[in-house]
Parts: structure tokens; C-alpha cells; sequence
């Protein structure tokens, strides 16, 4: 019990130079960070290049204590639930095939329950730690000891379940070493964790979000901004384009409910002005490890001057894609390889996705490198296209003529007859006007996996998309689909419910059934106005992108845009019951989270 | 055959149900492998829920032991309480030699689909007389995505003899954002009336918001103790400028004309008081 009181714990073996190194470092920014918890795996600026996470080896034990930790960032000072007293916490590095044993403490006093989940590990149902689902939590004072085979390799992160905890730094990366060595090549590697820290305690910005959705935005759109499209496009087109949304009392710049106004986005604890900064020497091939780790915030993620190549997505492998950047939902992981061949400093830029804010780091050869910071790209506007809802252009006033049912269902017919998979599409989600948490229902839900998403795609750069991805991972399981089911993801912002269904969590009637071993098809509809990062706990989403069987990619968490349909083939391999849910965390306390019964 | 999709649906559903029933045989959902079965027109997309027992099953078999009574914890809190005081117009008002404090604010506390809800507004003079005050207490209930059912009494303090009312209603927000509520009264003397209140706010710049603002009472009887006749008794028209130093606390500057209506301008003009005021207005908008 003892070394669990030590105030200062890096994961991994860290040997004496390094530990010195971190010392130095650490003694150096606390002049002008003041108390900066830091993991040696994360701590790096400037004039301290950060050289990897090559020396950090395997371990099949870790011990992690929570506890209440002062956090300053950029002068300014708050108490973040850390493990081990960082935030983000230890590196934690296991190999595949060991059985690891991870004995966690909880000592939040005052806090009902604490958890860590391992995000995307497939584990017994008793170890995955959602507290309610998997387990009682772990009270103050207890310490839960997890221990499960691990039977996966890949870069992973993991997380409290409990309450807020994952918004106050309650979080970490997690890399397996494969057991067989790495399907590519490369010199170096870093961890990138991004995030999103607010100063705000995270109950009162809960309340703030719910009594007034639009508390946090400040790029609300305003009367000039009209009047602007109106001289660009004609009054006609700018009101055939705005004024359905106004009808359904949207706004076309619901993008984000937490913005930058609050937050600031870190890149592995580092706020932009700390300035992560990471080593490469030209020449090398160096494996970033993306991991999003935010409660609220998606990014999109480029290095000015350099081609990415992506070779895993969430853990598993992919036929390596060349791109210039990509979006990465809450809870994904990308792993990409970048190639510098000039000894000069590349700015790594993660600009949120509703452009109010980044984080940033830089990679260089040489300390005290760094190279210019992009501008952020103006606030994007829905379409109604881009909802779903295209066939409200123009309209005013009344329901659907009989002339647009019609249409609707001719549209309908041509979408399923070449793009959707499977006999019968997704279960239509009839409307129903009396159900106070579902303020829109998307009319014509579209397949949109080959686009980038909103507000990418028109820098003339390439940006990655979902039907970029072609698994390079041996495929297990049945080709031969079992079952269909349609989960439909639906929303009202202005009350802030978030549902699945229709229903929020505690409405639902039961989980969901899963069977065991079965090969199933879920079809997700999203019937809002934002993006959704859907994750599926204890077994793999593979997304039907339009490759082969074969080749079809394997996801835990899956961003899905709003008016968007897309299905996954699941294979559930363990029984017991599973958290889905989606990953922005105040979506999942307002409601949009259920139980999966494998059976 | 266009207008029964259903139709072939119900061929469909023996298949499906049998798949549903037993354990996973490898016999997929599928009409055909290849696709030359011509598939009848509509058959792809049900507009009908599938009956019920037929679908396949989407919810595990005990859904009485819901899935948060896991472990005796419960892993989502969505059915929070808030509570919110809301100061909706906290203002000084002058026409000439006329001058008032006027407040508007709401208090409500309860959860997504059930609220306790306060409304209280009033006015006084600036000498320190209180003209008008009225206390509403509501159970508000969401009925529609937007809007809530409004049940419960109010209660008048009036110079005049005090008065309580039956009071039922809607609040909520029409399409186009236009803030509103109606609600409709009966007083213990059995007199039936109604208010109406529109409001919506326009974004000039991100913390500029100018608000147009309708109020009108009609009233169904003459109660001349009340200076008030049949039809519409008064209307308010207001425009404020507001600046939102944060969200929750917003000053602002306008204009308000107010107007008795009809015999009720009669009655109050019979008492030698004016029946219509425009008012410049300064006050603060606040919520907490």
C-alpha cells in the first residue's frame, strides 16, 4: 500500500536518466507553469524534446491510484481527478498474449464510485469497468483488481466510466506490443493524446449545457451573417437554405455543445502555448500513436508539410492510406506514419472540430525548433443535405405533399438498391410528434462513409474518409449475416435529451439482445443535427464500407455524421452485458447510452 | 400492388421470424444470392412497423430486470433535476413623469419531462406603491418536442382586492424560434381570459441580441372592478437591445408601448389615468 502513496508515479520502467531528464524538465516549466503533473511519457517542450516511447517496455502489472490533483495550465489553476497524479495518466504498455493484472484505487473521497475502462479491449464482461453494467463501481478507499488475458494488439486508451471523471483527466494511453512483432516498419514512435480541459467544474458546465444548449457557443450565426449569404447568393436561395432550419429550430451551426470558449485542448497534457514538442531525425519513419481522449471535442488532425500514412484505426491494422489529414472522433485512435526527410520543425495541429480552438504540438530534430501555427478554418454550416434533410430546401410552411411522399420513397428505393447491404435496410424510425426527445427525424438518411465530413474536403487536400479504410487484419468471423437490427440515434438539443430510439437510457424497456457467436447486422441511423461518436463495448464494429467481406474494417468507436446511415457486422464473442453508448460524454449522461445482452 | 407494400413484407416475416426464434443456423436474411429475384416494388422499405412478436427481437427477454439495476448501481443519471431562477426582464421603465420598476422571473425545478414552475411578475411605482403583482405556480409537462402543457393556479396581489385563478396553458417555442406562451384563466368569480407572450431574439453580433416582444390580454367578460371590458384588453409591444457580458447576465436598453384596448381604455381613462405609455426601458436579463 505504501508505494500507492507516492505523489509522483511514471508507468513503465523508467530508467535513472530518463527520470533525471523528466526531473529536469519538470523543475524547469514549474517556473512558469507552477504545478504541472506530467507523465514522463507525456512531459516535453521546446528546448526538451520528448524522444519516444521506445524505452517504455511491457509490463504485466500496474498499479493505479486516483486522487484529486492540482492541474495548472497556462496560469491557471484547477483539481483534476488523476491516476497516479498526472494527467493524462502513465503510459501504459502491455504484450499480447500476457495476463495482465491492474489493481486500481479509488481515493476520491466524496465520489459515489470510480472505474477505469479499458477502451476497445476485449476483456471478460466483469473487467470492462463500467460501474452499473460490468460492476459496482470502485468506492472510495477499494481498490479493484482487474486482471484478463490480452488477446489484442494496438494502440488503445482507458478511461473512468464514472460520472465526469473522464472530463477532469481521469484518462491515459494504452499500447499493446503485438506478440508476432509490428506489421510495418518504423524508427521511433510517440503517443499523441488529445483532449479537452475546461476550469469549470464539469457538473456545473453539465447544467449550463442543459438549461441552455448554446451557453458555450459563441459562433452562433447572427442577422450579418444572413444578410451577407443573402448578397452572395440571392435572397431566395440564402432563405431556401436557412429558413428550414429555423422552421425545425435548429440552427446550421450545431456542431459542438462545449466549444473553446471553455475548453483548452491539450495534446498529451500540453495546452497549445506549453507547446508539446517531440524528436525526429530526417529520415526516420515515426509512428504516431493519435489518440482522442476529449469528453466533448473532435478533431481534425494534419502536419503542414507532411503526408500521413494511416495504418491502424482504432488498434487494428489497414492497408496503409495516404492522406494530408484526418477527423478523429471522441474515443478513436489513428496510428500514422509520417516520413520528415527535412531537418526542420512540423507544427502537429489538431483544430477542433467546430473551429473554436486546437491543440498543438511540434515535431522537430533539434530543441528550440518550432514552425509557424495554421490559422483556424472559418465555422462550416450545415446543408440541408448534410442532415438528410435535403428535401426541406425551400419549404416554409406545411407538412410533406403527396408529390414529396412520393419522391421520398422512389429516393429511398434507388439509395437502398445499390449502397445499402443487406435484404431490408434499416427499420424505417417512424415519427412520432408527441415524443418530447425527438426533435427531428431524418426524412432520407444517406450512406455517407466516403465523405470527409463537415467542413473537410475543400482545403485541396486529402482527407481521410471511413471507405478509406481496408483492414490488413485476418477476418474470423462468418461471413453469413444471422440477424438485422436498427438502432436509431435521436436527439432534442433544446432540452438536451439524448436517446437511442426514442428513449432515454432509463426509458429504454431492457438491453438490447445480442446473441452469442452470432453474426449480426446493425444498422445505425442518426436522426441529429451533430456527429455522434458511437462506441460498442467487449467485441469489434465492423463497418460495411463497401469493401469485401474480407477486408472490412474493425472499429470500437464509430462517428457517425448527422442524417447519416451506415452498418456494422458484429460477432459478439463474450457474454454478459455491454455498454453502447455515445462517447461524448454529456450525450451519455443526457441519455444516449444502453445495455448490450450478449445471451 | 404500390399501395400494399406490406404485402410482400408478410411473406418475408416467417423467414424472419424463424431466424429470430432459433439459435443462429447460417441461413442469412436474404432473398436471393444473386439478386435476379425481381423484388416487388416497395417491398424495401416498410412503411409500417412490423406487427408485433413478428420483428426480430430487439430487447432481451427479462426487460422487467432493467439493465440499471446492474450491481445495485446505476451507470447513467439522465433523469437529473435542475432548478433555474430565471429573470426574464428586471427593469425601469419612464414615460415622461411616469416612472416604474417592473419584474418578470420565472423559477422551475424538476427534470426533462416534469417541472415545478414558478412565474412571477409585477410592477410598482417609483414612489415604492406595487400596482400589479402575480404569482403563478404550474406543473408543466413536455408534450411535444418543443413544448410543454402548463397546469395550475394563479394569484393576483392587486391594489384592488386579490383574486386566484385556475390556470392552464402551452409554453414552448413555435417553428422559426418565436418564444411563447398562452395561457388561458378562469378566475374564482368565474371569468375566463387569456395571455399571450411572444418573444424572439436576433443575433447581431455574438452577444448583441435585439428581442421584439408581443404581450396581449383578452378577456371573455366585462369586470369594470378591474377596469377591464370584453375583447382584448391590452396590448405591449417591446423592442431590447441587449449585451450578454455572460450568458447568464445581460443588460440591456429598449423601447415598450403599451396600450389599454376597448372599453377597458374606457374604464381606465374614466379613472383619469392614461391608457397609453411608451416607455424607455433599462434592465438587466439574468439567469442562475
Amino acid at each position: 500500500m505504501e508505494s500507492r502513496q507516492k505523489p509522483y508515479r511514471t508507468a513503465g520502467t523508467c530508467s535513472r536518466r530518463q527520470f533525471l531528464r523528466g526531473l529536469g524538465v519538470g523543475l524547469f516549466t514549474t517556473g512558469i507553469n507552477g504545478a504541472l503533473p506530467l507523465a514522463s511519457w507525456a512531459l516535453a517542450s521546446p528546448r526538451n524534446l520528448h524522444g519516444g516511447i521506445g524505452d517504455y517496455h511491457p509490463q504485466d502489472y500496474f498499479d493505479l491510484a486516483l486522487r484529486y490533483t492540482p492541474l495548472g495550465i497556462d496560469g491557471r489553476y484547477g483539481t483534476a481527478t488523476a491516476i497516479n497524479g498526472t494527467v493524462p495518466g502513465p503510459l501504459i504498455r502491455w504484450r499480447e498474449g500476457d495476463t495482465v493484472t491492474m489493481d486500481v484505487t479509488n481515493h476520491l473521497d466524496g465520489t459515489k464510485h470510480a472505474s477505469i475502462h479499458w477502451h476497445g479491449i476485449l476483456v471478460p464482461f466483469r473487467m470492462d469497468g463500467v460501474p452499473g453494467v460490468n460492476f459496482n463501481g470502485i468506492q472510495p478507499g477499494e481498490t479493484y483488481r482487474y486482471r484478463f488475458p490480452v488477446v489484442q494488439a494496438g494502440t488503445y486508451w482507458y478511461h473512468s466510466h464514472s460520472r465526469f471523471q473522464e472530463q477532469t483527466g481521469t484518462y491515459g494511453p494504452l499500447v499493446i506490443d503485438p506478440k508476432d512483432g509490428e506489421p510495418f516498419h518504423y524508427d521511433r514512435d510517440h503517443v499523441i493524446v488529445l483532449s479537452d480541459w475546461a476550469f469549470t467544474d464539469p457538473e456545473s458546465l453539465f447544467r449550463n449545457i442543459n438549461l441552455n444548449p448554446e451557453h458555450y457557443i459563441y459562433y452562433k450565426r447572427t442577422v450579418f451573417d444572413y444578410l451577407h449569404e443573402v448578397r452572395e447568393k440571392g435572397f431566395a436561395e440564402a432563405n431556401a437554405e436557412l429558413l428550414p432550419f429555423r422552421r425545425m429550430n435548429m440552427s446550421p451551426r450545431d456542431l459542438s455543445n462545449v466549444t473553446g470558449y471553455i475548453y483548452t485542448y491539450l495534446m498529451n497534457g500540453h495546452s497549445p502555448d506549453m507547446n508539446w514538442s517531440g524528436q525526429f531525425l530526417p529520415g526516420e519513419t515515426v509512428r504516431l500513436r493519435v489518440i482522442n481522449a476529449a469528453a466533448m471535442s473532435n478533431f481534425d488532425v494534419r502536419i503542414p508539410g507532411l503526408d500521413m500514412e494511416v495504418v491502424m484505426a482504432d488498434g487494428k491494422a489497414v492497408q496503409p492510406v495516404r492522406c494530408h489529414e484526418f477527423r478523429i472522433g471522441v474515443a478513436e485512435t489513428y496510428d500514422v506514419l509520417i516520413r520528415p526527410r527535412e531537418a526542420r520543425a512540423y507544427t502537429l495541429f489538431a483544430e477542433s472540430l467546430d473551429r473554436s480552438g486546437y491543440a498543438r504540438g511540434t515535431l522537430a530534430p533539434e530543441p528550440g525548433m518550432t514552425a509557424p501555427v495554421p490559422e483556424l478554418r472559418p465555422v462550416p454550416d450545415r446543408k440541408l443535405e448534410d442532415i438528410g434533410m435535403g428535401m426541406m430546401k425551400g419549404r416554409y410552411f406545411g407538412g410533406m405533399s403527396e408529390a414529396m411522399k412520393e419522391k421520398l420513397h422512389r429516393k429511398r428505393l434507388q439509395m437502398q438498391d445499390d449502397a445499402i447491404p443487406g435484404p431490408n435496410g434499416p427499420m424505417p424510425f417512424l415519427p412520432n410528434r408527441k415524443n418530447p426527445n425527438v426533435a427531428m427525424v431524418v426524412m432520407n438518411p444517406q450512406r455517407r462513409l466516403n465523405q470527409p465530413g463537415i467542413g473537410l474536403g475543400n482545403d485541396g487536400w486529402k482527407v481521410l474518409t471511413y471507405s478509406d479504410l481496408v483492414s490488413a487484419e485476418p477476418q474470423p468471423y462468418s461471413a453469413t449475416v444471422d440477424r438485422e437490427m436498427t438502432i436509431n440515434i435521436t436527439a432534442n438539443m433544446e432540452r438536451f435529451i439524448f436517446s437511442l430510439d426514442g428513449k432515454k437510457f432509463t426509458q429504454q424497456p431492457g438491453p438490447y439482445l445480442f446473441r452469442y457467436n452470432e453474426r449480426l447486422r446493425l444498422f445505425m441511423v442518426n436522426h441529429t443535427m451533430m456527429e455522434h461518436p458511437m462506441h460498442l463495448h467487449g467485441m469489434w464494429m465492423q463497418l460495411e464500407n463497401g469493401e469485401d467481406n474480407e477486408r472490412i474494417p474493425f472499429k470500437h468507436t464509430i462517428l457517425i455524421k448527422p442524417g447519416e446511415v451506415l452498418s456494422v457486422l458484429i460477432t459478439p464473442i463474450e457474454k454478459g452485458d455491454w455498454a453502447f453508448h455515445c462517447h461524448l460524454l454529456y450525450h451519455m449522461e443526457a441519455g444516449m447510452f444502453q445495455v448490450v445482452r450478449v445471451a | 400492388m404500390k399501395n400494399y407494400p406490406a404485402l410482400p413484407l408478410l411473406l418475408l416475416l416467417p423467414v424472419s421470424f424463424a431466424a429470430a426464434s432459433e439459435p443462429p443456423k447460417n441461413v442469412p436474411i436474404q432473398a436471393s444470392e444473386d439478386g435476379t429475384e425481381p423484388k416487388p416494388e416497395g417491398y424495401r422499405s416498410p412503411p409500417l412497423p412490423p406487427e408485433p412478436g413478428k420483428q426480430i427481437r430487439k430487447y432481451a427477454e427479462d426487460a422487467t430486470g432493467k439493465p440499471q439495476g446492474n450491481f445495485g448501481v446505476i451507470p447513467i443519471h439522465d433523469n437529473q433535476k435542475f432548478m433555474q431562477v430565471l429573470g426574464k426582464r428586471l427593469e425601469y421603465q419612464r414615460d415622461g413623469d411616469t416612472e416604474k420598476q417592473l419584474w418578470e422571473i420565472d423559477a422551475w425545478y424538476g427534470g426533462d419531462h416534469n417541472k415545478l414552475y414558478l412565474e412571477s411578475e409585477g410592477e410598482r411605482e417609483a414612489g415604492g406603491k406595487t400596482e400589479a403583482a402575480k404569482l403563478e405556480v404550474f406543473w408543466n409537462h413536455a408534450i411535444r418536442p418543443f413544448w410543454d402543457y402548463q397546469l395550475g393556479i394563479r394569484h393576483d396581489f392587486n391594489p384592488r382586492e386579490s383574486r386566484s385563478f385556475l390556470a392552464s396553458g402551452l409554453q414552448g417555442m413555435t417553428p422559426y424560434g418565436f418564444e411563447t406562451d398562452l395561457t388561458g384563466y378562469i378566475s374564482e368569480d368565474g371569468h375566463v381570459s387569456w395571455r399571450l407572450e411572444i418573444e424572439r431574439g436576433f443575433h447581431f453580433s455574438q452577444r448583441v441580441v435585439l428581442e421584439p416582444r408581443l404581450e396581449t390580454d383578452f378577456s371573455f367578460s366585462d369586470i369594470p372592478a378591474y377596469n377591464i371590458g370584453e375583447g382584448f384588453t391590452a396590448i405591449e409591444l417591446g423592442l431590447r437591445l441587449r449585451y450578454m457580458i455572460t450568458p447568464k447576465f445581460a443588460p440591456y436598453l429598449g423601447v415598450s408601448w403599451e396600450r389599454k384596448i376597448g372599453e377597458s381604455a374606457d374604464l381606465v381613462e374614466a379613472d383619469g389615468e392614461d391608457s397609453e405609455f411608451t416607455f424607455a426601458v433599462a434592465g438587466v436579463r439574468f439567469w442562475f
